[in-house]
């Protein structure tokens, strides 16, 4: 077995806050995936484009037309929910409760969307330029300050998605309608419309994701596989709907690969990670922090 | 005062099953219409069609001198103000209790909501009033679902007081109560929702005698029969095709 | 006698015709194409680096027409997708070979591609002209390889770093079987020339996390990093180091000029190349060819070894083909290859005829402030492939 030890307490620091990173990542990645998934019982096999089309956009808005960072974040969130929206409207609500049927079309839209970008753009890798540089280091721990700035950020989203579901006018007819769909429309609840604009808030997240990943990953047009996988494990490890367990879901699945990457490799530790969360599916399939479903 | 929901030779087909044939059927401003039949009489259908969940084969629904035929199920609800309870709790569970009036709400905030009715205070504003008048201010926090049984049939109530829709369509609801539970329905529906266009299906014929006035009768798709409950109980057919199954008392008014 | 001036008018009217027809096929034959298959994906994982293979392919096949062809005959292309699916690579070359009647084929770029290609050119007797860096450890009389090989690069890199750059190697690659290659013979050349390992990692194919091997990589204070990362793990490597504000120079045996432009420059700059081919080589060849990459590949890309690969590869077979008698016969280009010498971009190059793979000069780049590619070392003469 290829195990190394973690030296000192400042290598496990330091483990622990990449491992941070990673998982502010993951989560940024999942929270759309919770939304969609979760909220709405919809299997969007594109999800991973759609963080794509938020790194393309991102690409697009700092390196062609030269704006800044700040701008190509919400400039991802538009673009992505747009996309996601002309989705909804035109396949995603055709296929209401036929999940095998959802799958097959979101597979379909997702590697049309890998295509037209490799048309577009090329399928080589396309360079986004950091927007913070430089790191924050004390002994042996080193953070770029890029990796702080990616935990605050998905924190701040994350809790903001949390207050706009439980807060918000909109976010209260979103629950409603989860909840009790017929009685919202016997309400005067426009379903229809809420759905469209729930589906596109998740992929908005999803293009966020894309865009804070593009300086530091690469862009290329078939990037997505990777974070579909991760999104959906972090999911279903946390319980699909519940915004907590996703949290703590990314959090296992980064600071896991971290550690057990820094005391073994990551080859290794991808692979324990998969069976920890084949694990956890097995025995608690609702996931760790499941909401009563009715 | 007029007749403020007419159909009109409404009929619906299902795979070759005319649930509904046409029926023409209405109802006055202000009135309490119960209607009655035995199970695949097309009751629910008929109150499926008038509040838009499904789509009629032909035939044209009016309400309020508006056609409403074929609009989608909220529309109904925000813009021509019907309203539906259905069998079973009508709750959101695991909203709280002040959330479940705000949502009662939510078709009121509508522009042609707004011009039915009076303005509206804020939904907020208004959920703390109806909070106050069901006594469950104290627990406006707690979500549907922590409530008693007693304290989550006053939400209810409360949320139809918020909802204030121009016709209320009651689908079998004293469905699965007590006695006391359902002469307590009746009181609640005859006062509170005084003025009020009412449409019930029932199948409890105690109920039916607390509650109506006017009964429809409803048989294989078509309206069998229709009048004073008293008429309908002493009418042969509708006692050979419902009544003898239902009513284990014999009719008060017995005819020769 | 009427009757024997009928018979000798038709003799000879037959005769005419028979020299006719003779000459007619003589002239036909004379500039009938010649058929080659070129086989790459348009599509799927490996394109970005298929499509500066074949960039390569038809440069070199287009300037070989212009200068008269083979003999008089031109090539004629029959192109070929496979999506980056070996199978279909393999279903593709079928065809090439069976129904185009193509004499030979320039292409494929993975190795399992290669691979799925190698028992079809070796059934049907056919010939592969592999235009890509890899491995090695594979011989075949039907494949000729051009691109380069480890111990073209390893020796030359690791005692040039030793000397260099420092003494501490940490060595980093994807999981598979080519970086494990590299890094074996790295280790051979680091014990000889009293360089040690201070850390080697492998990270999932296509990973872009870099967050554990970069704490490690910090914590045994290497000299250098020896990378044999590719693609989507490559760029993001070089961006998240750079963002740990780690100093050790990384000195990469896959990045080229396409690769560099994804990474930026300032996470690339000072970082060493070892390959076989940098578009800053500089000899008249390679001049002249640069202008024309430029007039003809309009599209803000520059010549890489990949590119250089696919050139090579076409002016390689277009030197066998000329040399065979018949270049039809498929058998006779292979044997044309023995010894077969050409003057390309990247230096005067030849055939191994023993194991079919080629002589290539060793080349280390270093990346400048503006994001060029200097060529700091060249080996005196090309390096024999041992694969």
């Amino acid at each position: 077995m290829p195990f190394n030890e973690v030296n000192s307490m400042d290598s496990f620091l330091a483990l622990l806050l990449n491992g941070l990173n990673s998982s502010a990542l993951i989560l940024l990645a999942a929270l759309g995936m919770v939304i969609i998934c979760g909220l709405m019982n919809v299997i969007n096999l594109a999800h991973g484009e759609l963080i794509m089309v938020g790194a393309y956009t991102a690409f697009s808005v700092t390196q062609v037309a030269g704006l800044s960072f700040a701008v190509a974040v919400p400039a991802a969130f538009v673009v992505s929910a747009a996309v996601g929206a002309a989705m909804e409207l035109l396949v995603i609500r055709k296929l209401t409760g036929r999940p095998a049927e959802t799958m097959l079309a979101t597979f379909g839209i997702s590697v049309v969307l890998q295509q037209v970008t490799n048309l577009i753009f090329g399928a080589q890798s396309q360079y986004v330029a950091i927007p913070i540089e430089g790191n924050l280091s004390a002994g042996r721990v080193v953070i770029p300050y890029y990796n702080i700035f990616t935990i605050l950020f998905a924190a701040a989203v994350s809790a903001g998605t949390v207050l706009l579901l439980k807060k918000t006018r909109f976010g209260k007819r979103v629950r409603a309608i989860t909840q009790n769909r017929t009685m919202a429309e016997c309400l005067g609840i426009n379903s229809a419309r809420i759905d469209t604009l729930t589906f596109a808030f998740g992929c908005g997240l999803a293009g966020m994701a894309g865009a804070l990943a593009a300086p530091v990953k690469s862009v290329s047009p078939f990037m997505g596989g990777p974070y579909l996988v991760s999104s959906f494990m972090t999911s279903v490890v946390g319980g699909i709907a519940s915004f907590f367990g996703t949290a703590v879901g990314s959090l296992l699945v980064g600071e896991s690969t971290a550690l057990l990457g820094g005391v073994s490799n990551d080859v290794f530790a991808s692979i324990l990670v998969f069976l920890l969360i084949i694990a956890v599916i097995r025995f608690k399939p609702e996931g760790l922090f499941a909401k009563e479903r009715r | 005062m007029g007749d403020i929901l007419v159909t009109e030779h409404l009929s619906v087909c299902f795979s070759g099953f005319w649930a509904l044939h046409d029926v023409d059927f209405s109802v006055g401003e202000g009135e309490l219409r119960v209607v009655i039949g035995p199970n695949g009489a097309g009751k629910t259908t008929l109150m499926d069609l008038i509040t838009g969940r499904t789509k009629p084969s032909s035939g044209k629904i009016w309400f309020g001198g508006h056609d409403i035929t074929g609009k989608s199920p909220h529309e109904i609800a925000a813009k021509y103000g019907i309203g539906r309870k259905f069998q079973g709790p009508n709750l959101f569970e695991n909203m709280t209790a002040a959330e479940n009036l705000e949502l009662a709400a939510a078709g009121r905030g509508t522009v042609a909501g707004t011009f039915l009715r009076s303005a509206p205070k804020s939904a907020a504003e208004e959920a703390d009033g109806v909070l106050r008048r069901i006594g469950l201010t104290g627990k406006r926090g707690l979500l549907a679902c922590e409530l008693s049984h007693g304290e989550r049939q006053w939400l209810e109530i409360g949320m139809l007081m918020m909802q204030d829709p121009k016709l209320m369509i009651l689908d079998e609801p004293t469905a699965g109560m007590t006695e006391e539970e359902t002469r307590q329905t009746g009181e609640m529906i005859q006062n509170l929702l005084k003025g009020r266009t009412i449409l019930v299906v029932e199948h409890d014929m105690k109920f039916v005698r607390q509650v109506a006035k006017t009964v429809t009768v409803l048989h294989m798709g078509r309206i069998l029969a229709q009048g004073p409950l008293a008429a309908i109980e002493n009418n042969p057919e509708v006692i050979r095709v419902y009544l003898k199954s239902e009513d284990k008392e014999a009719p008060k008014h017995a005819g020769p | 006698m009427k009757k024997r001036l009928c018979i000798l008018l038709t003799c000879t009217m037959l005769l005419f015709g028979l020299m006719a027809g003779c000459g007619g096929r003589q002239d036909t034959a004379a500039s009938k194409p010649i058929k080659i298959g070129v086989l790459y994906s348009l599509s799927g994982v490996t394109s970005v680096s298929e499509k500066q293979l074949y960039d390569g392919t038809k440069l070199a096949i287009e300037e070989i027409n212009r200068n008269g062809g083979i003999n008089g005959r031109k090539i004629e292309t029959v192109f070929a997708d496979y999506a980056s699916d070996p199978a279909r690579a393999a279903d593709k070359a079928r065809k090439l070979v069976l129904d185009d009647k193509v004499t030979a084929i320039i292409g494929t770029c993975s190795s399992s591609a290669r691979k799925a290609v190698k028992p079809v050119v070796e059934r049907y007797r056919s010939l592969l002209i592999y235009p890509q860096s890899y491995e090695g450890q594979e011989q075949s009389k039907n494949i000729v390889y051009v691109g380069c090989i480890p111990n073209q690069q390893a020796e030359i890199f690791v005692n040039w770093l030793l000397k260099n750059a420092g003494k501490k190697f940490f060595l980093i690659g994807c999981d598979f079987v080519y970086p494990k290659v590299e890094n074996k013979l790295a280790k051979t050349y680091l014990q000889k020339g009293g360089g040690s390992v201070v850390g080697e990692e492998y990270v999932p194919y296509g990973s872009t996390d870099f967050s554990s091997v970069l704490n490690k990589i910090k914590t045994s204070d290497p000299d250098l990093i020896y990378s044999e990362l590719t693609g989507d793990s490559n760029v993001a490597f070089y961006k998240q180091y750079s963002a740990y504000g780690l100093k050790a120079p990384i000195a990469s045996l896959t990045t080229n000029e396409t690769v560099l432009k994804s990474i930026g420059i300032s996470a690339a700059k000072n970082s060493y190349i070892c390959v076989d081919y940098f578009k800053n080589v500089k000899n008249p060849v390679n001049r002249k060819f640069v202008e024309t990459y430029a007039q003809k590949i309009r599209d803000g890309t520059e010549p890489t070894y990949a590119v250089m690969g696919g050139y090579n590869g076409a002016l390689f077979l277009a030197g066998a083909l000329k040399k065979a008698k018949n270049p039809e016969d498929t058998q006779q280009v292979i044997a044309a290859f023995r010894g077969l010498k050409i003057d390309s971009p990247s230096g005067t190059i030849s055939i191994d005829g023993g194991n079919n793979h080629t002589n290539l000069y060793c080349r280390i780049g270093k990346v400048d402030e503006k994001g060029e590619i200097n060529v700091i070392y060249e080996s005196k003469n090309p390096i024999a492939p041992k694969p």
